[in-house]
């Protein structure tokens, strides 16, 4: 029996390969027995077994909820990620995957207000797409800034499409940024900084913003929108693993110095108090399944049946999953003896 | 009338490191001499370039006994002309601040040019030369957003003192600010009497608990009689000013001028009650809110401060030996809204109290002063500020009063 079964993972059949750019793909699956439920933004744990190696990596839904029997992921096939490129060169049409649940609080749903601004670097622009496909079906007059950054001209995502969604949509305002400008680029040029802000996105500082890209350029992002004069629960970002490693947990002066006893199935494993039940079983050679190794994914899952733990989570959870017992074993330090189970 | 000799003589009773004799803070006689001597030959700070964006902007302000007006012309320029008309020498702007296309006298009408030229003088003869009748121009210098102005046919030299502070100015875009409160005070006290007031913290303890609440007292990054976790702060502070190219170690002004970033206490950021930002959007193109306050001064006018969301200038004219105005103007980023992302209350207060209980200070030194048993006081350390403030302005009054002369002995 393979734990992704018992996790939920979906059989995913790719049904269309796009070619965004010369390093970015849009793949197209039909998950088997329909289209799960979810928001604009969220993101899926794909189940690669690549090698006879079993591989997690979470993805952004590019796709619009509600468009089809089909989702979307737009990935950038990135030189040393063996998976990504796995992805790129070795997947083909009529394959198929595993991916679990949609998952993240990264979601257009989430919105405060009504005046936003969608900014992203590189293929970050892949949930902000979702989002911006979804109001395009459901609110054709919202008011958004899309922002995007990338290398080079020819980096630039979806441009087409945003010309066909600026004709349907008469508040969809469009800036693009190339660090690296050719000749024929009429756009913007430069890194992100509020002088470019200033006149790329002038009133970022009063819009709701959701933000996706490297940790640099959301950081930065971050400040400008406050140096602007933006309100900080008015900004939203997309972690994906690169987030600031979570507040440390106290650990309790009664610690067992050599770790509390873990039961897991048939396997059994020690997990000292300042690490995750993740972190200790992955440095005793035994596997959880995992995606983001972050609290986002929801991939490593795993129901407590006796024990405690304290649990730092970042949205991959939700709060009935919690009420019957489950935690995230990457975000779980224990506090006693544990048993836990798929 | 101004007495040179007088002057000449109680220069020579000045002790350095002394507050001044009596006569240089109460005597009419002397208050026209400072005019002529410091006033009248020395670049003033006059306003914020910011208030005159556009073509026909002007403010006017008095200098003594000259009304002035600043301006920017159809090119972009500012300019500075005595506000006195050429006909009879009506005064021509009455308003402090305003737009106009062209100056028009009040009086009989004659119309001036924004660049000061005599455009129009109606039922004046036909062979009139309108051209010997331009407006007088004044000098005029912008340094990092502050129109300075000189009355003296040869203005002294600014370089050195445009050279020193705008590499700590210009960082925080003074080019793209708005003005978002202003307010004059008129505070009862000579006006040497307001700088000195404002060159020391010796008196902040006791007075200011609206301003302590974020200002550091100390002077100097390595003021003696900071605490250890001063200079700790400090240390920390620079750092990170280090880290992001923004000077702060204290420029070399002499006498003339001071400049310097220093911390606000740790956690405050701006001049509040709280030392929470004053306003949300930052000046320039900042993304860090703390970056202390760069504290600038400059002999014999006005005193400023520059933080990361707002900037402070204080401008000060004498009107009298006994009275003295204080313009104060806080600025903003050009695009903050009010209400959003500043409060003028909010941002105003802390230096509103600190303004009027400064004045207060300043008038009740002035009335101690008069005092027959007034004599010079000794500087403590912690005013080594008065101590260069008053050499400059005795050099000022020795280059008026030339030597003094020798003394007549009364032949009875
Ligand atoms: S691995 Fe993603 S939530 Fe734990
Ligand atoms: S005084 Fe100005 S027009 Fe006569
Ligand atoms: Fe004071």
């Amino acid at each position: 029996m393979s734990a992704g079964e018992d996790a939920g993972f979906l059989r995913l059949t790719l049904v269309e390969v796009r070619p965004e750019t010369h390093d970015v793909k849009t793949f197209v699956f039909r998950p088997e027995g329909g289209v799960p439920a979810y928001e604009a933004g969220q993101s899926m744990t794909l189940r690669l077994t690549l090698d006879g190696e079993t591989l997690f990596r979470t993805f952004s839904l590019a796709s619009a909820p509600g468009r089809g029997d089909t989702i979307a992921m737009t990935i950038k096939a990135h030189a040393p990620g063996r998976a990504t490129r796995w992805l790129h060169e070795t997947l083909k049409v009529g394959d198929s995957i595993e991916g679990g649940s949609p998952r993240g609080r990264f979601t257009i749903a989430s919105r405060q207000t009504e005046r936003l601004a969608l900014v992203s670097a590189g293929s970050g622009a892949s949930p902000l797409m979702a989002m911006l496909r979804h109001l395009a079906d459901t609110a054709l007059e919202s008011d958004i800034a899309w922002l995007h950054g990338a290398r080079t001209p020819a980096d630039m995502l979806f441009p087409g499409e945003l010309a066909g969604l600026q004709r349907r949509m008469p508040n969809l305002r469009v800036a693009m940024v190339a660090s690296r400008p050719e000749p024929g680029w009429f756009g913007f040029t430069g890194r992100l900084s509020r002088r470019l802000v200033s006149v790329a996105l002038p009133d970022l500082g009063r819009r709701e913003v959701f933000c996706c890209g490297p940790a640099g350029f959301m950081d930065e992002a971050r400040l400008i929108h406050a140096a602007e004069g933006g309100r900080r629960e008015l900004f939203h970002v997309e972690h994906f693993g690169a987030i600031a490693a979570p507040a440390p947990i106290a650990v309790a002066a009664d610690a067992p110095a050599a770790g509390f006893a873990i039961r897991f199935g048939d396997k059994r494993f020690t997990a000292r108090a300042d690490e995750t039940l993740l972190e200790a079983a992955t440095r005793q050679a035994i596997v959880i399944p995992c995606g983001c190794a972050s609290g986002m994914c929801g991939t490593c899952r795993v129901s407590l049946v006796e024990g405690e733990v304290a649990m730092q989570h970042n949205g991959g959870i939700s709060l009935e999953e919690e009420a019957e017992r489950y935690i995230l074993a990457c975000s779980s330090r224990p506090c006693s003896n544990v048993t836990i189970a798929l | 009338m101004i007495d040179r000799d007088h002057i000449a003589r109680l220069l020579a009773q000045r002790r350095e490191g002394f507050s001044l004799p009596q006569g240089f803070y109460l005597d009419e006689a002397m208050h026209e001499a400072d005019v002529r001597a410091v006033f009248e030959t020395e670049w003033l700070f006059a306003c914020n370039a910011c208030e005159i964006k556009k073509p026909g902007d002007y403010l006017t302000l008095e200098v003594g006994s000259n009304p002035v007006v600043i301006l920017r012309d159809r090119d972009g320029q500012v300019r500075a002309f005595h506000n006195s008309c050429r006909h009879r020498g009506s005064r021509i702007c009455g308003k402090e601040k305003g737009r106009a296309t062209r100056l028009v006298c009040p009086y009989h009408q004659w119309v001036y040019e924004l660049d000061g030229s005599l455009l129009n003088a109606r039922q004046m003869p036909a062979d009139f030369d309108r051209s010997d009748y331009g407006l007088k121009p004044a000098h005029v210098e912008v340094i990092c957003g502050m129109i300075y102005l000189c009355l003296a046919e040869t203005p002294p030299d600014l370089s050195r003192f445009r050279q020193a502070i705008t590499p700590f100015i210009a960082p925080h875009q003074p080019d793209r600010t708005k003005v978002a409160f202003e307010m004059t005070l008129i505070e009862e006290a000579n006006w040497k009497l307001i700088i000195e007031n404002n060159r020391e913290c010796y008196h902040c303890a006791a007075n200011h608990p609206e301003l302590l609440a974020s200002l550091v007292e100390f002077a100097l990054p390595d003021d003696p009689l900071g605490p250890a976790q001063f200079q700790e702060l400090i240390a920390r502070k620079t750092a990170k000013w280090d880290a992001l190219g923004l000077p702060h170690a204290p420029a070399d002004g002499g006498d003339e001028f001071r400049c310097i970033r220093l911390p606000f206490h740790e956690g405050a950021l701006s001049f509040t009650m709280d030392g929470g930002p004053a306003c949300t959007k930052l000046l320039g193109d900042f993304t860090d809110p703390d970056l202390g306050s760069v504290r600038m001064f400059r002999a014999p006018n006005n005193w400023n401060h520059f933080l990361a969301d707002n900037i402070i200038h204080f401008r000060v004219l004498p009107l009298s030996a006994g009275r003295t105005s204080l313009r104060t103007t806080w600025l903003v980023h050009e695009d903050a809204v009010e209400g959003v992302d500043y409060d003028v209350n909010r941002l105003t207060e802390v230096w509103i109290a600190t303004n009027e209980q400064d004045s207060d200070l300043a008038s009740v030194n002035q009335r101690g002063i008069r005092s027959m048993a007034y004599r010079p006081g000794p500087y403590a350390p912690s005013e080594f500020m008065l101590t260069h403030f008053t050499n400059w302005y005795a050099r000022q009054m020795e280059a008026f009063a030339g030597a003094p002369a020798p003394l007549r002995v009364a032949a009875e």
